[in-house]
C-alpha cells in the first residue's frame, strides 16, 4: 500500500501508467504536462501538488513538487482532498465531477475534450494502485 | 450527484400561439436559407409581432453550420439586441441559434469556450426559444451545439447546461410536410439518442424513463410516418413528442459511440447525420450490449418481448425497423463512396472517432482498432462479435 498524497504514489502511478497500453493508444498524440492539485482537506492538513508531465502516450517525468507554486503546467486539475479520495475509488467521474464542480480544471478546455478517452484510462490506471489514504 | 436539465415545454396542436404571450421587444429568428426563402418562419413571426416584438430574420444557416455563420450570425445579433433569439428548423438552425445566443451574450468568449466545464452564465440579454420543425435531431430540449470547423470539415461537439433553451415548441403543425427520407433519417437520429442514452455510464433514472418512451414511440410510429400518404396528424405529434424525449433523455445522460462514429463518417464524406447514426446504431449496440446489459434488457417489454437476450437480437430489432423505412444498412448505402475512398479516409474516420467527446460516457472504453473494426463492419455490413 503506498500513500496518497505522495512522491511513492506518484512514482507507482508513472509506472503503472508507462505499462498501460489502453491509456498509450488514448493518448498517443498528446502532448501536456499536469498539475494535480489536492487541496487540504481533513486528513490532509495542507495542499499537495503532484506533477506529471505526459507525452505521446507515456509520462516522462514524475513527482511530487514542495509546494504549488514550485512548477507551471499546460493543465491544473484541482480538487478538495476528499474529492480526490473517491475519484481514486472510482465513485466519481472525471468529467463528471467537473461537470458538478467537484474539480476544476485550469488549460486549454477544446483540446483536452478530445482526449477524454485518455482522461478515463488515466483515472483507470490510478484506481490500480493499491492505495492508503490518510 | 448529477443534474436533470429541461427547457420549459409547450406542445401540442397550436403551441406555436404561446409566443404572443411572451413580452418581447426585439426577437432574432434563426433558420436556414430554405426556411427563410420560403418564409416558413410566417407563423412563428406572426406571433412575436402580436406580443409588440420588431422581428428580425437571420436565414443563413447551412447544413453542417460552420463557424463562419456564427460569426455572422452574432454580428447581426449584436446590431440588432434582441431579447429573444429563436431556433427555427432542424437542428442545424437550432445548434446555429444557440451558438449565436451564447457569443452574443459573452462578447468576452470564443466558440471554443462552449464546454460543460467553463462558467457561462448566459441570460443576461435575451431569452432562448427553440421551435423544432422536424422530429428527430432533439436539440430544442438539449444542452448540445454541433459546429463545424475549418477547411477539413471537424465537428466541434460543444455543450453546456446554459445553452439549453428556456422554452421548446414543439407544434405539430411545422413537421406536417416533412417528406419520407427525412422523415426516415430524422426519426432514426431519435432513436439512435434513446437508445445510446439508456446504454450511457451516466444514464439516470429520469433519462431512462424518457429514452424508454421514446424508443416504444418510435418503433411504432416510425413506419406509419415514413410510408403514411397522407400521414396521420397523430402519427406526427407522437413522433415530434418522442424526439423531444429523446433529446431530453441523450441531454442528460449522453450519447456513446454510435454518435462518435457517425460523426466522423458524416463530416469526412458528408452524409445528413441521421443517416450516418443510424447506420452505427446497430453496431453501437452489439459493442456495449454486454456492459449495459441491465440497461439495455428493460427494452424488451416495449419490443413486445419480455427482456432482451443478446446485443444481436436487440440490434437486430432495430435493423429490422431500417428494413421497414428504407434505411442505409452500409456505408457504401448511406455515403456513395468507393471502395478505394474508404480505404484511403479510414486512417481520419478513426483518429476523428476516437477524439468524439461522444465516447466519455460510452459503457465501454474502445480502442482505436476496435473503432477500425467497426468501420469495417460496417462497410460490408457485418455484425460485429466482440
Amino acid at each position: 500500500m503506498v500513500k496518497f498524497p505522495s512522491q511513492e504514489w506518484i512514482e507507482q502511478f508513472k509506472e503503472k501508467l508507462n505499462q498501460n497500453a489502453a491509456y498509450e493508444d488514448a493518448a498517443k498524440t498528446w502532448e501536456g504536462d499536469f498539475i494535480f492539485l489536492v487541496e487540504a482537506e481533513g486528513a490532509l492538513p495542507s495542499s499537495v501538488a503532484l506533477y506529471m508531465d505526459l507525452f505521446h502516450g507515456k509520462c516522462r517525468d514524475a513527482k511530487m513538487l514542495s509546494s504549488p507554486e514550485e512548477k507551471s503546467a499546460a493543465y491544473t486539475y484541482q480538487g478538495p482532498y476528499g474529492n480526490w479520495r473517491k475519484l481514486i475509488n472510482k465513485e466519481i467521474d472525471p468529467i463528471q465531477g467537473m461537470m458538478t464542480g467537484k474539480f476544476k480544471l485550469k488549460g486549454n478546455m477544446m483540446k483536452i475534450m478530445r482526449y477524454t478517452r485518455a482522461a478515463k484510462e488515466l483515472i483507470n490506471t490510478a484506481s490500480t494502485i493499491p492505495t492508503e489514504f490518510p | 450527484m448529477w443534474f436533470f436539465t429541461s427547457p420549459k415545454i409547450v406542445f401540442g396542436s397550436g403551441a406555436i400561439e404561446f409566443l404572443a404571450s411572451l413580452p418581447t421587444k426585439k426577437a432574432l429568428i434563426v433558420c436556414d436559407k430554405f426556411l427563410s426563402e420560403k418564409r416558413a418562419y410566417q407563423p412563428v413571426a406572426e406571433q412575436l409581432t402580436k406580443s409588440g416584438a420588431q422581428v428580425k430574420v437571420f436565414g443563413e444557416v447551412e447544413p453542417e453550420p460552420h463557424i463562419a455563420t456564427v460569426e455572422a450570425g452574432v454580428k447581426l445579433a449584436r446590431e440588432f439586441e434582441p431579447d429573444m433569439v429563436v431556433g427555427f428548423g432542424g437542428g442545424s438552425a437550432m445548434d446555429m441559434a444557440k451558438a449565436i445566443y451564447a457569443l452574443y451574450e459573452r462578447p468576452d468568449l470564443t466558440i471554443y469556450d462552449l464546454t460543460p466545464i467553463v462558467e457561462l452564465h448566459l441570460g443576461q440579454k435575451a431569452r432562448l426559444v427553440q421551435v423544432p420543425t422536424t422530429s428527430g435531431t432533439g436539440s430544442e430540449t438539449t444542452w448540445a451545439t454541433i459546429i463545424t470547423e475549418g477547411e477539413g470539415g471537424r465537428k466541434l461537439e460543444l455543450a453546456h447546461r446554459d445553452l439549453v433553451a428556456d422554452w421548446a415548441v414543439l407544434d405539430p403543425l411545422f413537421p406536417g410536410s416533412m417528406p419520407p427520407r427525412l422523415t426516415a433519417d430524422t426519426g432514426a437520429d431519435a432513436l439512435a439518442h434513446s437508445i445510446e442514452s439508456i446504454s450511457s455510464e451516466w444514464s439516470n433514472p429520469f433519462s431512462d424513463a424518457l429514452g424508454v418512451k421514446a424508443v416504444d414511440t418510435i418503433f411504432r410510429f416510425l413506419p406509419k410516418a415514413v410510408k403514411g400518404d397522407p400521414v396521420p396528424s397523430e402519427v406526427r405529434e407522437e413522433l415530434h413528442l418522442a424526439a423531444a424525449m429523446a433529446g431530453l433523455s441523450f441531454g442528460n445522460a449522453q450519447v456513446g459511440i454510435g454518435h462518435a462514429l457517425g460523426h466522423a463518417l458524416g463530416s469526412v464524406f458528408h452524409v445528413p447525420h441521421g443517416r450516418t447514426v443510424g447506420l452505427f446504431l446497430p453496431y453501437h449496440i452489439e459493442y456495449n450490449f454486454n456492459a449495459a446489459r441491465p440497461k439495455l434488457a428493460r427494452l424488451g417489454p416495449v419490443l413486445g418481448e419480455s427482456t432482451v437476450q443478446s446485443g444481436r437480437d436487440l440490434a437486430g430489432k432495430v435493423r429490422s425497423l431500417w428494413d421497414q423505412i428504407g434505411m442505409a444498412r452500409t456505408i457504401p448505402e448511406a455515403a456513395k463512396i468507393t471502395e478505394k475512398e474508404f480505404e484511403e479516409k479510414l486512417p481520419e474516420l478513426v483518429a476523428r472517432a476516437d477524439s468524439s467527446t461522444c465516447v466519455i460516457s460510452n459503457a465501454r472504453v474502445p480502442s482505436s482498432k476496435e473503432l477500425e473494426r467497426i468501420f469495417r463492419a460496417a462497410w460490408s455490413g457485418s455484425p460485429i462479435d466482440f
